[in-house]
């Protein structure tokens, strides 16, 4: 299937991250661990789903790869293997040339992330001149076809346009104009529809899909919601504090969740999906806080919140095992 | 086009909404300042101890309507009867007393409290203005903070310290503090995670039999609004263009704007053949 995307070199590996270790150090507080031993390989045209909780790690993880961690995160271990260079050991300069360019982000609130006294023309024509040897008509150009390509109708007001002009959708369309305007290898989306209603989480993420064909480009979509991903990732990863607990291919999991956790996701999210016949009641729920990633503990992280505990879980990491082709699931059930 | 919502007895309705209007004026990119219609001629009513859901895209002009019967905006014609009182006219010292029947609880917990103030202060707010005593207030903040679900351990951190999906429950604390009758309840739910979301809506299932509230529930979440309204009703540019019972709008949508909005909840869900389009 991940070979149809484009031509060549479909299904590399185009992004590998090796047992990434990162710590937050706040100024007054305990030191947190935000990823603890995460490795995820990201293949070229393929589009992965990052799916949890908050809290769980899931932009830290973005954050690291793109090396826009805020400055009280270390990376404490790991590597993050960007067409086979290791971006922990890449120079600033180096690293802002690849950013926008090869790795770019689609960030989680547009709103946050224009600027409020430039025109959105003029922001967009800002990343493709930092990164591509384009004459002033020629930038303008470009930005009017992007425009056209996010499905506005009249690029040429839009371009003139401030960002407090547009609708939440409109600006959400903006960002993603800015991502893609270099054309990039690899796309990190961080939850980009968390703001928006339904139908226009469905025009974003029809958007996303018709990027992904026209242009071959890898996604990484964080999200906290399953039906978002679904028919969208080609695989999905669930985190639980700053772990990966399961991976596989998507309909997989969505159809045989094998982790607690993920079989619990993917519950509440059927009950939060509509249905004949649905009846005012309680929602089904993961009883219990999230995982205080403060507090260290030994044992499964998701134990005191887990169904179907054991005494194993409470002692030890659970081990990483493959029942079957393209999963890999960290939970004693499995430990066979 | 009125609503005509199932009411059982004319009687038994707590709020009741007639005709009403509210217009704005807005600066638009390409004709200048322009007069928006927010809301134009709504009915509806809601009875005692049920929840009615008014959904409709962004813009629809739900949360004006929200606003109004807060009495935060005041309408431009219409009348709010509110257990028996039209507040729609009535000046800001008039509307008092009814600010403790409507409580609202905001989209953002974050930004609808000050981040100074411990969870204690947050919540005894609305107490102090009353003019309780220290203990009685300290007593009633406890009592409340157990009944959301929070521990009472927790009053005297500050609001900052608290999650999103604690933040909420600390708002829904806060709003039940003067015993409320009706909760208007604007988009709750955005920005929280979904298991958080199925944890705040069983909370307030819960608190409804308890204390036979009633809710004004604003949405575009539809698989939200299935499982916690009696009624629903779909705004569409201002208007109220269908209404009915949950089961009837969500089995049998009549007009196009439920259709669309109904369809665009369904194909957010799993859509293996579009996987596959995209992938071909």
């Amino acid at each position: 299937m991940l070979e149809e995307h484009s031509s060549g070199d479909a299904g590399d590996t185009l992004l590998e991250i090796r047992e990434l270790r990162v710590t937050y150090s706040p100024a007054k507080a305990k030191p947190v661990r935000a990823l603890d031993g995460v490795s995820l390989e990201v293949r070229s045209g393929e589009v992965i789903g990052i799916l949890g909780e908050s809290g769980c790690g899931k932009s830290t993880l973005a954050n690291s790869a793109l090396q826009s961690l805020p400055s009280n995160a270390k990376i404490e271990s790991g590597e993050i293997l960007f067409k086979n260079r290791d971006l922990l050991y890449l120079r600033e300069r180096e690293l802002t040339s690849m950013r926008g360019r090869e790795i770019s982000l689609i960030p989680q609130d547009p709103a946050l992330a224009l600027n409020p006294v430039m025109t959105v023309g003029a922001q967009i024509s800002e990343v493709l001149r930092a990164h591509l040897p384009l004459k002033a008509g020629q930038r303008k150009e470009r930005v009017h076809q992007l425009l056209q390509e996010m499905g506005f109708e009249r690029p040429a007001e839009i371009y003139r346009a401030y960002p407090h002009q547009l609708s939440g959708g409109q600006r959400q369309r903006i960002v993603i104009a800015q991502a893609i305007s270099c054309g990039p290898a690899l796309i990190f989306a961080d939850e980009p529809t968390s703001k928006l209603d339904a139908l226009l989480q469905m025009e974003v993420v029809e958007l996303l899909c018709a990027i992904r064909v026209r242009h071959g480009t890898a996604m990484v979509v964080i999200s906290h919601d399953p039906m978002l991903l679904a028919g969208f990732a080609d695989r999905i990863a669930v985190m639980y504090a700053g772990r990966i607990v399961e991976i596989g291919k998507c309909a997989e999991m969505m159809e045989r969740p094998m982790h607690p956790y993920t079989q619990a996701l993917m519950r509440i999210a059927k009950a939060s999906s509509i249905a004949e016949g649905d009846r005012k009641g309680r929602f089904p729920t993961i009883e219990g806080e999230v995982f205080d990633p403060a507090m260290l503990r030994t044992g499964c992280s998701f134990e005191p919140r887990c169904q179907e505990r054991m005494e194993a879980c409470l002692h030890n990491d659970p081990p990483k095992r493959a029942p079957e082709a393209e999963r890999l699931v960290s939970c004693f059930q499995y430990d066979k | 086009m009125t609503s005509d919502l199932p009411t059982s007895q004319q009687s038994n309705s707590l709020l009741r909404v007639r005709k009403l209007s509210k217009s704005y004026v807005r600066g638009n990119l390409l004709r200048g300042r322009v007069p928006v219609e927010a809301a134009k001629d709504v009915h509806f009513e809601v009875d005692c101890a049920h929840t009615l859901a008014i959904i409709g895209a962004s813009g629809s002009g739900k949360s004006t309507v929200a606003r109004c019967i807060a009495g935060l905006e005041r309408p431009d014609v219409g009348e709010v009867w509110i257990d028996g009182t039209d507040i729609a006219q009535l000046s800001f010292r008039e509307l008092r007393p009814f600010r403790s029947v409507v409580q609202m609880i905001f989209q953002d917990a974050a930004t609808s409290m000050n981040p100074r103030f411990s969870a204690a202060e947050v919540i005894e707010e609305p107490l102090l203005i009353q003019g309780q005593h220290r203990e009685e207030r300290r007593h009633i903040a406890e009592t409340l903070m157990k009944k959301v679900g929070l521990s009472a351990d927790w009053l005297d951190r500050s609001a900052a310290e608290f999650s999103g999906g604690q933040r909420q429950r600390l708002a829904i604390a806060r709003a039940l503090t003067l015993g409320p009758k009706l909760l208007v309840l604007d988009e709750a739910w955005c920005g929280l995670d979904l298991s958080m979301q199925a944890q705040i809506a069983n909370l307030l299932l819960d608190l409804q039999t308890e204390h036979s509230l009633s809710y004004l529930l604003i949405s575009h979440d539809l698989a939200l609004v299935a499982r916690m309204a009696d009624t629903v009703a779909v705004m569409s540019h201002g208007q109220i263009v269908e209404s009915g019972s949950t089961q009837q709008i969500i089995s049998g949508p009549q007009h196009t704007e439920t259709k669309k909005l109904l369809n665009s909840a369904k194909a957010a869900e799993y859509k293996p053949q579009l996987s596959k389009g995209a992938s071909a």
